[in-house]
């Protein structure tokens, strides 16, 4: 049978199974990145507040005085405003939605952008290209994504974990293991049988591991081997135990909290500089509490950072100035408020 | 609106379906052809073929688990597009990493050239399946029917990428003896 062949006879599988797989989520959370969770928060944040900025944003509009124009003065942060900017004002007419929910998210891989990349949905960035008038305004969301020691804190832990799990003693042991199974213990037995004792094992009716231990690694292995896996074993379940409190939200929060809110304040406050007329999108009414760094109405996520929205124009848009330690995941809004931010 | 909603705009043959469609699983279907043939031009054609397919197909049918209905069909829609691509030079890198893996499941025998072959295949596939503790299950179907990468289902299932990569590689050995035991030489 042709590889091709089987992948289309997978086509057949259960309808459950199918929707099971859309929508599996683990029952303990990743401890590394919670992008997914961030953006269920974030998507009820921008469906439920857009309105309110939409109308803080066009109803900011004040006279300039020497130019007799029309100005639009954003809103800065929650630590009261600290930066006043102005930018041209901002005349409904001129403002380009997304035409549907779809063509406003970046239809790509759930991920965060990573830092210093600017992620843009296809259809905004040709939307972008295609429009003569670069002063024309589009109405996005972005999100500010990741702050690099956070990031760093982590890969540093995992690395601990991957050492400890890496360690020769258990790799010989795996291995001593992997062969002993295939080789040794399950060929006694028909495929039927085979099968039911690796279910037995998967269900925890009984533990291949302990008879592996019992009927071969304990006859085959010097004494000396035998106390080293086991030292290499403890270490390895003292790491595992203590990993996933490391770089839970409660921790991080712990450790890196304040330096949070100030890089947020600062890089709002940059943004505005160079005159983005956007917005914080303060906190929606459900979040998972575990992992925000919470500041007033608003809180910033430990791995996905804050979320903006507001005006920006084509030509702001083509050459966003990013800051190299964030990631900038674009979503372009429909005129509706509706933000389309992936599965949650 | 619901899925029973969105099935009984077809019903009544109200194009709002096809924008109700399309506002619910745009992104789902896209994502299915986007694993498939690796270009956003060619999958966002092949997600509007699928709405015109699903207009054809409702009525008659009706389908009780919509979203892996309307699923099924830009996956197959993909793969077609995705086997002329080929046949053109042009194909996308991502399937071809999920094909060479069903290499160790296949072997020289012929393909089942009818549809009811395939059902009983796929019907033993469905009892492994069904057999397996739920996260190593959803691995399967993330890898071999979204054709997911590595990379996107340890993000997904929280774990590290040569973890899922070792359990999947298991647990095609495992289908490959399941399925030789029930008497399938693929």
């Amino acid at each position: 049978m042709k590889k091709e062949c089987l992948f289309e006879v997978f086509a057949y599988i259960d309808d459950a199974f199918i929707a099971e797989a859309a929508t599996y989520r683990r029952s303990r959370k990743p401890v590394t990145w919670v992008f997914y969770a961030g953006i269920a928060a974030a998507f009820l944040a921008v469906a439920g507040v857009f309105f309110l900025v939409r109308s803080t944003v066009m109803k900011t509009k004040s006279t300039n005085p020497e130019s007799g124009l029309e100005e639009t003065v954003p809103f800065v942060t929650s630590t009261e405003a600290t930066v006043a900017v102005t930018s041209p004002a901002i005349v409904q007419e001129q403002v380009l939605f997304a035409p549907d929910e779809s063509a406003g998210y970046c239809q790509d891989e759930m991920e965060g952008a990573s830092a210093g990349e600017i992620m843009m949905p296809h259809q905004l960035k040709q939307e972008i290209e295609e429009t003569e008038n670069r002063d024309k305004y589009f109405a996005v969301t972005i999100m500010v994504c990741r702050f690099e020691y956070v990031d760093q804190y982590c890969s540093d832990e995992d690395a601990k974990y991957e050492a400890c799990a890496k360690d020769p003693m258990i790799a010989l042991f795996n291995q001593e293991f992997g062969h002993w199974l295939y080789d040794i213990y399950l060929p006694q037995y028909t495929k039927e049988e085979q099968w039911a004792i690796e279910k037995q094992d998967d269900l925890g009716e009984i533990c291949l591991e302990e008879i592996f231990i019992e009927e071969y690694w304990s006859k085959t292995q010097t004494k000396e081997t035998q106390d080293e896996y086991l030292e290499a074993k403890r270490r390895f379940e003292e790491i595992q135990a203590a990993y996933p409190d490391s770089v839970s939200g409660k921790r991080l929060i712990e450790l890196f909290g304040d330096r949070i809110k100030e890089d947020v304040q600062k890089e709002m406050e940059r943004l505005l500089l160079i005159g983005y007329s956007i917005e914080m999108i303060p906190l929606p009414e459900v979040y998972d509490n575990e992992y925000y760094v919470l500041d007033g109405q608003y809180g910033y996520h430990v791995y996905n950072g804050f979320t903006v929205t507001g005006y920006l124009t084509g030509e702001q848009l083509s050459n966003f100035k990013a800051d190299p330690t964030h990631g900038y995941r674009f979503t372009w809004n429909t005129e509706d408020g509706k933000v389309d931010v992936g599965d949650e | 609106m619901d899925d029973e909603g969105i099935i009984r705009l077809y019903w009544d043959r109200k194009e709002t379906a096809i924008e109700e469609t399309s506002k619910k699983y745009g992104k789902y279907c896209f994502k299915i052809a986007y694993n498939i043939l690796y270009d956003n031009e060619d999958s966002e054609e092949c997600v509007n073929d699928t709405y015109s397919r699903v207009w054809n197909s409702i009525p008659p049918q009706k389908p009780l688990v919509f979203s892996s209905f309307i699923g099924r069909i830009v996956r197959n829609l993909a793969l077609d597009r995705y086997k002329r691509k080929t046949a053109e030079k042009r194909g996308g890198k991502n399937i071809e990493a999920v094909f060479n893996e069903m290499v160790e499941i296949t072997s020289d025998s012929p393909d089942p050239e009818d549809e009811l072959s395939r059902r009983e295949l796929a019907k033993a596939i469905n009892d492994f399946l069904s057999d397996l503790p739920a996260e190593k299950r959803v691995m399967l179907v993330l890898r071999y029917w979204y054709a997911d990468s590595i990379k996107t289902i340890a993000s997904r299932l929280g774990m590290s990428e040569n973890n899922v990569s070792v359990s999947i590689r298991r647990l095609r050995m495992k289908l490959r003896d399941y399925l030789r035991a029930k008497g399938y030489e693929l």
